[in-house]
């Protein structure tokens, strides 16, 4: 005999006696550590009685049956056999969240009421001795008839509502979404069946444990999909049956807001209930939980497996010097399209989705009461829950548009080789704009026949196109135009003809306010969105000089073309065009005629200097000041001009100033922040101001 | 007003909430039970082998259940039952053997109650063939007698134990080859 068995064979025989006293001490201590368990879970979800039979149970039970083995739990969704245009029971609670007013009987244990809910935040219960409750924003009105007496006090619905960050009637009908019971939200209906000659779905759900059972059932307007009623039962074996159901009367009828409005009658007994200080302390501050679901908006399946990052709190730096949000969590849905993430900080939190299948930009939308399309922020208040946050996304085949573009010169011949390009539009400089992904390749070529792409994203932003010459051994001596600022809507066609006109000379003259000529200053010229025209923009280091007739001469012009003329005088021993001692940004049109190719501009170069100070309680650790143009005459919305650090002392010296209304802003870090702000003013030219940054803002002192 | 008849979320959903905590808390003692009624001589077994000592593998058992309860809610389980509690059993008696092990040497005394002792407040009392097989394996160094116990009695695979230990296959196979062909020796004197 082996060791090994000679071993098997003492443990098999290994027996031991165990006192029962032994047995209580572990029973007994584990109970303990279970109750106390129990309650920190009790103390983090508060009563709801939908949600304290869907999830809590179910969590709970879902979580044993893992231990108990299968055997002991029989968890049963009771499969779909239905087919056609039915819907998965959690879209059609999604539905039911879209009312906006509702009238319902609710029996619990044979006991009636009838409930009228309309948002914002107004439920009223009557029963049928007589007694209501009326619950308006945070005050419900508890009504006694008979005995003539009103108390008041906080109402827990609108408590309960805003704890979980939706409307009270919302809060009436939801249930809540967990990973144990998703399976079931995503479940068709089991049948059909007829009722006072109308077709209903019937959705259902059976949980068995060691005996006890809990049913619910669902009727659903086959037409509208919208609940008609629901109904759960709790069969115990050691206790009466309870029973709860819910039936929908009508819903989206008008509802006088009166309804929910109590006034006492002469001789009633008021009792007012102030708020119980101890509630208003929030228990445990951990952090918000958000939970919501993903689906298809084609075909409103889960997108499962979606990758999805959230960020908030503050930006703080790690020790490598890098900025990072304090609060900054991933998370993927699960095989149902749910997702669920915990300890989000009070603010905003912000998010992306994405997927193989999908790309972010544009695409989600919402489906419930929070964030944008463009901008999906969640401001949570740190402490509550906020379920059904659930958005739509789309398959690029359900979006894509079409462009086609055919380009020409100003002689009706086509171009060939054209380029074709599209940018965000408004945003004022060329290196701030951003590509629209069109293709992987981003740029499109035309062919002998125009240009052709057949797979666009839709915007959420203008876009504007810039079609132009191919290269720098471009065919033409044309350049690039844009088109009008346009969304592309998703599956839509949009067709340009594109005249791509040769470009002209120009020659700038600078003159003083005397009209006499002035020599040496630095002229360049940008389009009205501020992108520069001449010099080009990958020559940008070349400075162009006015001679001593205050000539300079510029190419590239269209004829007829609003452009802005930027005209700075810079240090001639030093010439910085990032420096300049006076500054300037002049409105013209570039000429038509071809003959008569001189624009004229007036250059007042009496500097204008700004002398700054920051006066905050905290130290300045750093601080960058820009100057941007913006406002009439002639500056474009937000082309920054002038650029500065603040000192060790919290001061800075701006000059060369352009004249007109100009914004200035500065990023710095104070104390422990990162702020940003900005302020605006008015510049005159030979004129100096005193500006001082302070926690208001920007301060003209002087 | 009757609070028990109007105040829908608050009093029914309290209601509701006694009734399915009760019977929550009803349902996870009843398992918790069962568990440990199903599990407790084998973890003993298991816990009194790898200590060699009565004392050690009460308080491992205990402490490894009670942090089962306490975990009980959000437990999920991914294998065997079994093999998790062996494991823990495990660890927990490392755990302690090496903190009496450190008391002991500066208290420089030993506390350990020996298998056979017929003190009045022991609660576990072994049989001959129990006592043997831990006599033997209190031979081994702790982490050759921890993978054998696992591997013969808490039926373990290899690659669970490698993984639960967080060391390499090949390890444990080797720790368990060491083992048993110290205990030939022992166990052949002895048995």
């Amino acid at each position: 005999m082996s060791s090994a068995e000679k071993i098997k064979k003492l443990f098999a025989k290994s027996d031991i006696t165990v006192d029962s006293k032994f047995d209580d001490r572990i029973i007994n201590d584990a109970l303990t550590a279970l109750e106390k368990s129990e309650k920190i879970k009790a103390v983090s979800s508060g009563p709801n009685i939908w949600r304290i039979i869907m999830k809590s149970k179910i969590t709970k039970l879902a979580a044993a049956s893992v231990i108990i083995i299968a055997a002991m739990v029989v968890m049963q969704w009771i499969g779909s056999s239905v087919e056609g245009t039915s819907l998965a029971f959690g879209e059609v609670l999604e539905n039911l969240a879209r009312v906006q007013t509702l009238h319902a009987r609710l029996i619990i244990n044979g006991e009636e009421s009838e409930v009228w809910a309309k948002r914002p935040n107004m439920l009223r219960f009557d029963y049928t001795d007589g007694k209501y409750e009326i619950s308006n924003g945070p005050t419900i009105w508890i009504v006694d008839v008979k005995n003539n007496k009103a108390t008041q006090k906080p109402s827990w619905y609108y408590k309960d509502a805003q704890r979980r960050g939706i409307d009270v009637l919302d809060a009436l009908v939801s249930m809540e979404y967990t990973d144990n019971f998703s399976g079931f939200f995503s479940e068709g209906p089991t049948r059909q069946i007829k009722m006072d000659n109308k077709l209903y779905d019937v959705y259902q759900m059976k949980l068995e444990e060691y005996g006890d059972r809990v049913e619910f059932e669902a009727l659903v307007d086959s037409e509208t999909h919208i609940i008609h009623s629901m109904k759960v039962e709790l069969y115990e074996t050691t206790r009466p049956t309870q029973t709860f159901e819910l039936s929908i009367l009508d819903y989206d009828q008008p509802i006088p807001d009166s309804t929910f409005v109590f006034k006492p009658d002469d001789g009633m007994q008021v009792v007012v209930e102030e708020p119980d200080v101890s509630e208003a302390i929030p228990a445990q501050a951990e952090g918000s939980t958000l939970s919501g679901r993903i689906i298809w908006a084609s075909s409103r399946k889960p997108v499962a497996g979606a990758r999805l990052t959230f960020w908030g709190g503050r930006i703080e730096k790690t020790p490598e010097g890098k900025s990072k949000y304090t609060y900054f969590v991933r998370a993927e849905t699960n095989r149902d399209g749910y997702w669920r993430i915990t300890g989000a900080p009070t603010g905003g939190i912000s998010m992306s989705v994405r997927s193989w299948e999908f790309e972010w930009p544009a695409m989600p939308t919402f489906t419930t009461n929070v964030g944008s399309p463009l901008n999906p922020r969640i401001v949570v208040d740190g402490q509550s829950e906020y379920s059904g946050l659930n958005f739509k996304v789309y398959k690029p085949k359900d979006l894509y548009a079409r462009i086609t573009i055919n380009v020409k010169d100003e002689d009706g011949h086509p171009i060939e080789g054209a380029s074709a390009l599209l940018q965000y539009a408004g945003e004022g400089h060329w290196g701030m704009h951003q590509h629209v992904y069109a293709t992987p390749r981003k740029r499109q070529f035309s062919g002998p026949d125009g240009f052709d792409n057949a797979s666009i994203w839709p915007s959420v932003r203008p876009v504007k196109l810039s079609v132009g010459p191919r290269g720098p051994d471009r065919p033409y001596p044309i350049r690039s135009v844009f088109t009008e600022p346009f969304i592309i809507q998703p599956k839509q066609h949009y067709h340009f003809d594109i005249v791509l006109p040769y470009k002209r000379k120009m020659s700038v003259k600078v003159v003083d306010s005397d009209h006499k000529p002035l020599e040496g200053v630095s002229v360049s010229v940008l389009s009205q969105e501020a992108i520069p025209i001449y010099p080009l923009p990958g020559r940008s280091s070349e400075i162009l000089f006015t001679d001593s007739h205050g000539m300079a001469d510029v190419s590239e012009m269209f004829p007829g073309e609003d452009i802005i003329i930027a005209l700075k005088r810079l240090d001639s021993t030093e010439p910085d065009p990032e420096k300049p001692l006076a500054f300037a940004c002049v409105p013209a049109t570039a000429p038509l005629d071809k003959n008569k190719p001189i624009v004229q501009v007036v250059f007042d170069e009496r500097p204008i200097l700004i002398e700054g100070s920051f006066s905050f309680d905290s130290e300045i650790e750093w601080a960058l000041i820009r100057v941007m143009v913006t406002g009439e005459p002639g500056d474009t919305s937000s082309m920054m001009v002038l650029r500065t650090k603040v000192d060790e002392n919290g001061k800075f010296l701006l000059r060369g100033v352009p004249a007109g209304k100009i914004r200035i802003a500065y990023s710095a870090r104070i104390g422990q922040n990162n702020l940003r702000n900005e302020g605006s003013m008015t510049t005159e030219p030979g004129n100096s101001y005193t500006v001082q940054f302070t926690e208001q803002g920007l301060q003209l002192i002087e | 007003m009757s609070s028990g008849r109007s105040l829908l979320i608050d009093e029914v959903g309290l209601m509701v909430d006694r009734l399915l905590v009760m019977r929550r808390r009803q349902a996870s003692s009843d398992a918790l039970r069962r568990i440990y009624e199903k599990h407790r001589d084998s973890l003993l077994i298991l816990a009194i082998a790898l200590s060699h000592d009565v004392n050690v593998a009460e308080d491992a058992v205990h402490d490894v259940f009670v942090a089962f309860a306490r975990n009980f809610a959000n437990f999920k389980l991914t294998g065997s039952l079994k093999a998790y509690l062996s494991t823990c059993v495990a660890n927990r008696v490392r755990d302690l053997m090496r903190k009496r092990r450190s008391q002991a040497l500066s208290l420089e005394q030993t506390r350990s109650a020996p298998l056979d002792s017929s003190e009045p407040t022991q609660l576990v009392v072994c049989n001959e063939q129990l006592q043997l097989l831990s006599s033997a394996l209190a031979q081994l160094p702790y982490e050759q007698r921890e993978v054998i116990v696992l591997h013969i009695h808490g039926q373990m695979r290899f690659r669970i134990i490698a993984k639960s230990l967080g060391i390499s296959v090949n390890t444990v196979k080797g720790r368990y080859r060491y083992g048993i062909r110290k205990l030939r020796s022992t166990l052949n004197s002895e048995i």
